[in-house]
């Protein structure tokens, strides 16, 4: 079986190879015009083809042309095709000749060709097809010229457009990507023809200009700007015209005032000609403001610099060279300004180069800056300048620099000796106080103590002279001594008082906590014989521990309840009354209240005879009294005793009274600071 | 009689003068021996025989005070029985504390009523002290 169908393959091989050749030989024949007619089966019909005559040299020619060269009959069969067609085609010659050059034409142009064709067998058309085989679409061009009246036909020459589609497609993307830059491109960018035409702007050129693209477009650059006619724009361009990459300084443009720099590059053809010139401009006004801006400040920074009534002085950190000082510096240093520039501190002798360092270290390690750094120089006339500097170290030209302000210290120094004098004298004014009061204390103690003794004599030897002359003397000698008794009495009270008054300014402060009860007792003790006399009632409340001079609290209370019982009214019994609560110094409406404080708020009310509220304040002062001696004895010191004994406590004492009603005296003795404040209480 | 002779030591003339008078009108049997401070007491005190059987002794004097006297007697065996009474124009509770721990018996102070002297100087001598 395989023997069989080998043997058959190889017999249907060798009839194809013997028909190859005899088609060969006869295309050969056709080539070189051996040949005028030959017959072809197709489809099997067989049909004849003439060769009316042929130019061997004419179809070497057409054979071997670059394009392809065909010949169609009125039916647009293929009745001549040259190598280069069919090869375009990749298709072997025999599947192109004869066949319908319908069959090769993409549906697509099937009418452009038609139209074409009809045309060609007419006269004369060119035009673009797409030829179709397989499944590639070769773009042509064609060219076709009737052969009538020689042929019945039209000789067709066709050019392969592949290359130059693909190239122009390349060249479209490239277009439009560059395009695509030019416009969104913040720089300014135009395109002028060589002779001076704009052929294209951005969209940035626009808004710049202010103008729109459209009516810009095809005008001369003169037409357009005529204001810069002439001047350095129309030249640079011309410049780049010849060839030249021009890169100009920034000007301000005559249409808005902005600053742009321009870079115009000339643009060349294929053949290295230049037919355009690129310029894109780059707007630098922010950049030309801030240099002017700066320009300007500096010129007012050396302007105040200047003539600032403010001493001052530039210089180096690294020597001390003055790069400048002003006027007030000149006037202050006693130096004239131009003599001191480019000299350092130590030449012109004013300070010397360790002091220097030292500043400059100063600086350093302060961050730059030093305010109120006090600095003494000599000044050429010998004197020494005291003044008061403010250092700030500044960046110039990448050099460490010290910009001082320097201000005479003279007027406050001697401000501050006035002050220091004046301190002075308030000190030994106070020294001399605390003497005086020091001395005063010990003499009124000392003297009311020597006072004491003779009063005591004259008492003792008034006493015994009337114990020995009680029988003899006459009622009228007895009432004499009586008052001489009395008056020696009354003097006594009043320097046991005063010497208690001034014990109380340098007694020992000696602060113990103590139950306020023990010491209201020991009160009411001392005053035993005064409550039996008076039956005088006293109902006393439940006191508070507080911290106190025991024995000055114990006065405090006897005084008070003596002058109660003093002072009561006629014919009734003294009713006394002690309670105690915690107030809040924020609720007290006295000056002396010191609203950091609680306090122990004491009362002591009586029913006497009261005061007029008037004189509320006038009884603790010292020897006020309300009343006359022979109507109530006392010596007015008991209540300024008291106001004194509250001072010593940091409290204070208060006093209301009702004609009539009775007094109550309050005592306010700081019981503790607020939680809420800090243990700074100690100030006072 | 419970005492024969008792001493007062006191710097000032007067006070010794009426002291002297109220002891005679109280008890006129008595001696009362004077010194005018705490160092011719002392003297007197060692050389006397029998010893005063009572003190009486004023606390500011000069050449030596009634403190250091007191202290002094204290510590003399002789004498440390002997009772002591201070007799001062100090009303201070601080001398008074302090004489009645160093070893006094009783605080008197001075008063110019000569009839209260009188009553106190009678009460003392009476007492067993």
């Amino acid at each position: 079986m395989e023997a069989q169908a080998e043997k058959d393959l190889l017999q249907r091989i060798e009839e194809l190879e013997n028909r190859l050749a005899e088609s060969e030989q006869l295309i050969e024949a056709i080539k070189a015009g051996e040949v005028d007619a030959f017959a072809l089966n197709k489809n099997n019909q067989q049909e004849i083809f003439t060769l009316q005559s042929g130019d061997f040299a004419y179809r070497v020619l057409v054979e071997n042309f670059g394009e392809g060269a065909l010949n169609l009959a009125e039916s647009g069969l293929i009745v001549y095709t040259n190598s280069y067609f069919h090869t375009l085609l990749k298709l072997p010659y025999e599947s192109v000749i004869a066949n319908s050059m319908f069959d090769f034409i993409h549906p697509d142009s099937k009418e452009t060709f038609q139209n074409l064709f009809q045309a060609g067998l007419a006269g004369k058309s060119k035009g673009e097809v797409n030829l179709f085989v397989g499944s590639a679409t070769i773009p042509v061009y064609m060219s076709m010229t009737s052969l009538q009246p020689l042929l019945p036909s039209v000789g067709v020459i066709i050019t392969d457009l592949t290359e130059k589609k693909a190239r122009e497609r390349e060249m479209g993307e490239k277009n439009s990507f560059i395009e695509t830059i030019i416009e969104s491109s913040n720089e300014l960018i135009a395109v002028y023809a060589t002779d001076f035409t704009l052929l294209s702007i951005n969209k940035a050129t626009e808004s710049f200009l202010g103008m729109s693209k459209g009516p810009m477009i095809g005008k001369k650059f003169q037409e357009l700007f005529p204001g810069l006619t002439g001047t350095r724009a129309e030249k640079d361009l011309e410049k780049a015209f010849k060839g030249e990459f021009v890169v100009n300084e920034a000007y301000p443009s005559l249409y808005n005032q902005r600053y742009v720099q321009n870079y115009i590059t000339p643009l060349r053809n294929d053949r290295g000609e230049v037919y355009a010139a690129l310029a894109i401009g780059h707007d630098v006004t922010d950049i030309k403001r801030a240099e002017e801006d700066l320009k300007k400040s500096q010129q007012r920074f050396v302007k105040l610099f200047s003539v600032s009534p403010v001493a001052m002085s530039l210089s180096r950190a690294s020597d001390g060279k003055v790069i400048d000082v002003n006027n007030a510096w000149g006037r202050m240093f006693e130096f004239d300004p131009l003599d001191v520039i480019g000299r350092n501190t130590e030449a012109i002798n004013i300070s010397n180069l360790n002091e220097r360092k030292a500043k400059v270290q100063q600086i350093q390690e302060s961050g730059g800056s030093v305010k109120g750094m006090e600095s003494n120089f000599v000044l050429p006339s010998g004197n020494v300048l005291h003044t008061f500097v403010s250092v700030e170290s500044i960046d110039l030209d990448g050099e460490l620099c010290l910009l001082t302000a320097y201000f005479d210290l003279k007027e406050r120094i001697e401000a501050e000796n006035i002050i220091k004098q004046k301190n002075r004298l308030l000190e030994e004014k106070n020294l001399q106080l605390e003497q005086t009061n020091t001395e005063l204390a010990s003499f009124s103690f000392v003297a009311s103590h020597d006072l004491q003794e003779p009063l005591r004599k004259i008492q003792t030897f008034s006493n015994r002279i009337l114990d020995l002359g009680e029988n003899e003397f006459s009622n009228e000698i007895k009432d004499y001594f009586n008052r001489i008794l009395s008056a020696t009495s009354r003097m006594k009270n009043l320097i046991s008082d005063l010497l208690n008054y001034s014990r109380m300014n340098n007694a020992e402060m000696k602060f113990e906590l103590t139950d306020l009860n023990g010491l209201v007792t020991e009160a009411k003790n001392n005053l035993e014989e005064r409550i039996a006399e008076t039956n005088a009632q006293l109902e006393i409340g439940q006191l508070p521990r507080v911290k106190v001079i025991p024995h000055q609290i114990t006065q405090l209370f006897s005084n008070i309840l003596a002058n109660a019982i003093k002072y009561r009214k006629p014919g009734e019994i003294p009713k006394i009354a002690i309670s105690s609560e915690i107030v809040d110094g924020r609720s007290l409406r006295y000056f002396a209240a010191d609203q950091n404080f609680e306090y122990h708020k004491i009362s002591i009310s009586d029913n006497g005879i009261g005061f007029e509220p008037m004189h509320a304040g006038r009884i603790f002062e010292m020897f006020q009294r309300l009343h006359g001696v022979n109507q109530y004895e006392g010596t007015g010191i008991g209540l300024a005793i008291c106001k004194k004994i509250m001072l010593n406590h940091r409290g204070f004492i208060q006093a209301e009274g009702t004609l009539g009603v009775g007094a109550v005296f309050t005592l306010y003795l700081p019981a503790h600071v607020h939680e809420t404040q800090d243990h700074s209480s100690d100030r006072r | 009689m419970k005492h024969k002779t008792i001493l007062l030591i006191d710097d000032d003339e007067d006070d010794q003068l009426i002291f002297i008078d109220a002891i005679k009108e109280v008890h006129a049997g008595i001696v009362c021996l004077t010194a005018d401070n705490g160092s011719d007491a002392y003297l007197q005190l060692e050389k006397s025989s029998p010893a005063p059987s009572l003190i009486f002794l004023d606390l500011n004097m000069p050449v030596m005070n009634g403190f250091e006297f007191l202290q002094r007697v204290k510590k003399n065996d002789r004498l440390k029985n002997i009772p002591i009474i201070i007799y001062t124009t100090s009303d201070s509770p601080l001398d008074k504390q302090n004489t009645i721990e160093s070893g006094a018996v009783m605080f008197f102070t001075k008063t110019p009523d000569f009839k209260l002297l009188k009553i106190k100087l009678h009460d003392i001598l009476q007492k067993d002290l």
